[in-house]
C-alpha cells in the first residue's frame, strides 16, 4: 500500500466532486415506457441517481394524482445509484405516471405501427391521430423508425403527435434511433429491453440493433426470464422488434434487395424462444410492407389463421412504401389486433370491396369512415367506425363513447 | 500510465462512440479522434525533445487532465453522450490529450499490480455511471502528472513476446461486454475482473513466464469468442490474467505507440465483426449460442 493512500484520497475527492450534482435519470414510467397498473395496483418506478443510495435533498420524485396529490410511498430499494420506488396507483385515471388506468375486460384493441412519417408527411401523422381517436386503442405499439429526422423538434412532433393519438404508447427502437441514439435516450428512455405488463399482456420490447440486426447473449437471458415470468402468471405475450425474425424470401417484383433485412444472431434461439413460452405475436416494422410468418418462417399469404406464434410485420405508417416479399401488394397504414380473453382473434383487415378473410393485410390509412346515427327526432343516437369495408371497426357507440 | 490510457481512455471512448451512434457528419463530431491522431504526432516530437514531455509541462497537462475530466463527467453524468454537443466533443479531446501527454511523458515507467487494480477499481465505477472510467484516466494523469503516483523503477528487459498482436488480440476481445450489453452497466463487472486479473498476473509474473508465449495468444483469441454473460467475472479474470502475463513478456520500456495501434486495431475488429453480424460462418462465432 506505500505510496498509494495519495491516489485513493484524490480519486475519492474527485469521485465526490464529480457525482455530486441534483440530477437524476427517470427510466421508467416515462413516454414508450408506461406503467399500467390495475385500478388500486402498484407503479414500480425506477430511477438513477448522481450519488448511490442517496437522493439529493428535495430531489426524490414525488408522483402525484390528478388532484396534485403525492402519492403513498410503499418502499424503496436500492441496488447502488438505481432506486426502485413502489407507489399506490391512484384508483382512478389521472394519476401522472400513468396514462391511463387498465380496467379489466374481454375485448382489447391494440394497434402496432412502424417506420413513422417523415418531413414533409406530417399529414400522415395527423391522420393517424384523428383514427386513433375515432379507433379508441387500448394500447399503440410502435416498434422503431419511428423518427427518420435526428433533431429535437421533430422528436417532439411525434412524440406529440403519439401523446395525441390518446392512448398509451410502448416502443421499442429501430435502425433509425440508432443514428440519433442520444436523442431516442433523451426523449424515449435509457433502456434496450423493456417489459410492460398491461391488463392480461406482457410486452416484451427488444432494441434488435446491437451491431446490426441482431440480439445480444445478455438480451436472450433478459427475455427468457421474462418469458418465464410472464408464463407463469399466464399472461398473453408480446414482443416488439424492429428489425423482422425472417427473411424475406424472393421479392414479389425484385423490390426487395438491399432492404430486405431480417435478424441474423440468435435467431433460432429466438424462435425456439417463442414456441417455448407461447408468445401470441411478435411485431416487427422495417421492411415498409406487411407480412406474415409462421414458426418455421413461411410467408402465411394463403391465411391469417394458424398455429403458433405469427411473426407479423407492418407496413409504414408514413412514407416509401415497398416490395420486400413475395405478398404483392403495397399499403401505408397501421395494423389493429383484437384479442379476447387474452386470445389474438384478429390481426389482419379486408381491402375494400372483399369480404373474405384475408391474410396479412393491414388497415390501410385513411379508410377509416364514422357514421352518426340518428333517431326519428335528429338526435343522435350512436356512431359507428368502419374500416372501408364492411367490417365496423367499433360498432353502435352508447352515449358515454361518444366520439369527439 | 499505460493503463490507464488503454483501459480508462480508449477502451471507454471505443465504446462511447459506438454507444452514441457516433459518425463523421460534421467536422465537430471529428474532436474525439483527435487524442488518436495525436498519438503518432506526440511520439515522434517526443524523441528530439524529451524535456518537452516531463517537468513543469508534464504537471501543468496532469493537472488539465484531472480538471478536464471533473468538468466532463459533471456535465455528462448521467446524461447520454452526445458528439454532436460540441462541449462533449471538445472536452473528449481535451482529456485525451492532456492524459495522452502525460502517458508519452511517463511511458518508461514500470507498472505494478496497483495500475491494474486501480485502472479496474475505476472501470467498476462504470456501473454507477459510464463517464465515471473517464474521470480515472484524469485523476491518474493528475496524479502521475504531479508525481504523486507511485512508481516503480525498472530496468530495460527484452521481449519474448511482440507487443503488437498481444495489444491487438486484447483490443478484440476486452470490448465484447460492451457490445452485449450495451447502455445496461453489465460491462462494468467484466472490465473491472480483466483490470483484476492483469494485477493477479502481475504479482504471479514468474509463474506466467513459465507458460509458452503462444499459448497466451491462442487463449486470448479463444476469449473474443469463448464469452457467456452468465460468467462475465470469471471471463474478465482469465482475459486479464492471459493479457497480464502476456504483456509482461513485451519487454520494457513500454511501447506506447504500438500498444495503442494494436490495441485500438482490436477494438475496431471487434466492432466491425460484431456490426457486420451477417459475415455467413463468422457470425456463428461472434456469440456462443448463436
Amino acid at each position: 500500500m506505500k505510496g498509494w493512500p495519495i491516489p485513493i484520497g484524490v480519486g475519492a475527492c474527485a469521485l465526490f466532486l464529480a457525482l455530486s450534482i441534483p440530477r437524476q435519470e427517470v427510466f421508467s414510467p416515462r413516454f414508450g415506457y408506461p406503467a399500467l397498473p390495475p385500478p388500486g395496483g402498484t407503479v414500480d418506478m425506477e430511477v438513477r441517481t448522481a450519488l448511490p443510495w442517496t437522493f439529493f435533498p428535495g430531489s426524490a420524485p414525488v408522483p402525484r394524482d390528478a388532484e396534485g396529490r403525492a402519492l403513498e410511498c410503499l418502499a424503496i430499494r436500492w441496488r447502488g445509484n438505481r432506486a426502485c420506488l413502489t407507489f399506490r396507483a391512484a384508483p382512478a385515471p389521472g394519476l401522472a405516471i400513468t396514462p391511463r388506468a387498465w380496467p379489466p375486460k374481454d375485448t382489447y384493441r391494440l394497434v402496432h405501427i412502424a417506420d413513422l412519417p417523415t418531413l414533409g408527411d406530417e399529414g400522415r401523422m395527423r391522420q393517424f391521430v384523428e383514427e386513433m381517436k375515432l379507433l379508441g386503442p387500448d394500447l399503440i405499439l410502435a416498434t422503431g423508425d419511428l423518427c427518420y429526422v435526428e433533431t429535437q423538434a421533430w422528436y417532439g412532433f411525434i412524440q406529440d403527435s403519439l401523446k395525441a393519438a390518446g392512448a398509451p404508447v410502448i416502443v421499442a427502437p429501430g435502425n433509425h434511433e440508432h443514428k440519433s441514439w442520444p436523442l431516442w435516450l433523451r426523449n424515449f428512455g435509457g433502456r434496450i429491453n423493456h417489459r410492460v405488463d398491461a391488463g392480461p399482456f406482457t410486452i416484451l420490447s427488444l432494441d434488435s440493433r446491437h451491431g446490426r440486426d441482431a440480439f445480444t447473449p445478455s438480451q436472450m437471458r433478459w427475455l427468457e426470464t421474462e418469458l418465464k415470468r410472464a408464463r407463469e402468471a399466464g399472461r398473453a405475450i408480446l414482443i416488439l422488434s424492429h428489425h423482422p425474425i425472417f427473411p424475406a424470401g424472393p421479392s414479389g417484383k425484385g423490390e426487395g434487395h438491399g432492404i430486405g433485412g431480417n435478424l441474423q444472431v440468435f435467431q433460432s434461439r429466438f424462435v425456439d424462444l417463442c414456441g417455448a413460452y407461447g408468445v401470441a405475436a411478435v411485431l416487427s416494422g422495417h421492411w415498409h410492407q406487411d407480412a406474415v410468418y409462421d414458426s418455421n418462417g413461411r410467408l402465411r399469404d394463403d391465411t391469417p389463421d394458424f398455429p403458433g406464434t405469427r411473426f407479423i410485420v407492418t407496413t409504414s405508417l408514413g412514407h416509401a412504401e415497398r416490395l420486400v416479399c413475395r405478398w404483392p401488394h403495397r399499403n401505408i397504414g397501421y395494423r389493429v389486433l383484437e384479442f379476447r380473453e387474452g386470445r389474438l382473434l384478429r390481426y389482419t383487415e379486408n381491402p375494400a370491396g372483399s369480404d373474405a378473410a384475408v391474410p396479412i393485410w393491414s388497415q390501410g390509412l385513411g379508410r377509416i369512415s364514422r357514421e352518426d346515427h340518428r333517431d326519428a327526432a335528429g338526435a343522435w343516437s350512436g356512431t359507428t367506425v368502419r374500416n372501408g369495408c364492411s367490417h365496423p371497426l367499433r360498432g353502435l357507440l352508447t352515449p358515454a363513447q361518444r366520439l369527439p | 500510465m499505460i493503463t490507464a490510457w488503454l483501459l480508462l481512455f480508449l477502451l471507454p471512448l471505443a465504446r462511447a462512440l459506438v454507444g452514441s451512434g457516433w459518425g463523421l457528419h460534421r467536422p465537430i463530431e471529428a474532436l474525439p479522434l483527435l487524442p488518436l491522431l495525436a498519438l503518432p504526432v506526440f511520439l515522434t516530437l517526443k524523441r528530439p525533445n524529451p524535456d518537452l514531455f516531463g517537468g513543469i509541462l508534464l504537471k501543468v497537462a496532469g493537472s488539465g487532465a484531472g480538471i478536464v475530466a471533473v468538468v466532463f463527467v459533471r456535465m455528462r453524468l448521467l446524461e447520454s453522450m452526445d458528439f454532436k454537443i460540441w462541449q462533449t466533443g471538445l472536452l473528449m479531446a481535451g482529456l485525451g490529450l492532456t492524459s495522452l501527454w502525460v502517458a508519452v511523458g511517463s511511458c518508461r515507467d514500470k507498472e505494478g499490480p496497483g495500475d491494474a487494480l486501480w485502472a479496474g477499481a475505476w472501470l467498476l465505477l462504470g456501473w454507477l455511471d459510464p463517464t465515471l472510467p473517464f474521470l480515472g484516466c484524469g485523476v491518474t494523469a493528475f496524479l502521475r502528472g504531479n508525481s504523486w503516483w507511485p512508481v516503480l523503477h525498472d530496468e530495460e528487459e527484452g521481449s519474448t513476446l511482440s507487443p503488437f498482436p498481444v495489444a491487438l488480440l486484447f483490443g478484440l476481445a476486452l470490448p465484447k461486454p460492451c457490445w452485449d450489453f450495451g447502455p445496461e452497466p453489465g460491462w462494468s463487472f467484466a472490465l473491472a475482473a480483466a483490470g483484476a486479473g492483469i494485477a493477479l498476473a502481475r504479482a504471479l509474473s514468474a509463474l506466467g513466464r513459465r507458460l509458452p508465449g503462444g499459448a497466451l495468444l491462442t487463449l486470448l483469441a479463444l476469449l473474443s469468442v469463448l464469452y457467456h454473460p452468465n460468467a462475465v467475472i470469471p471471463w474478465g479474470a482469465v482475459l486479464g490474467l492471459a493479457a497480464g502475463w502476456a504483456m509482461e513478456r513485451t519487454g520494457r520500456p513500454a511501447r506506447l505507440g504500438i500498444l495503442s495501434g494494436g490495441f485500438l486495431l482490436g477494438l475496431a475488429l471487434s466492432f466491425a465483426l460484431h456490426a457486420n453480424a451477417w459475415i455467413p460462418g463468422l457470425r456463428h462465432l461472434i456469440w456462443l449460442g448463436n
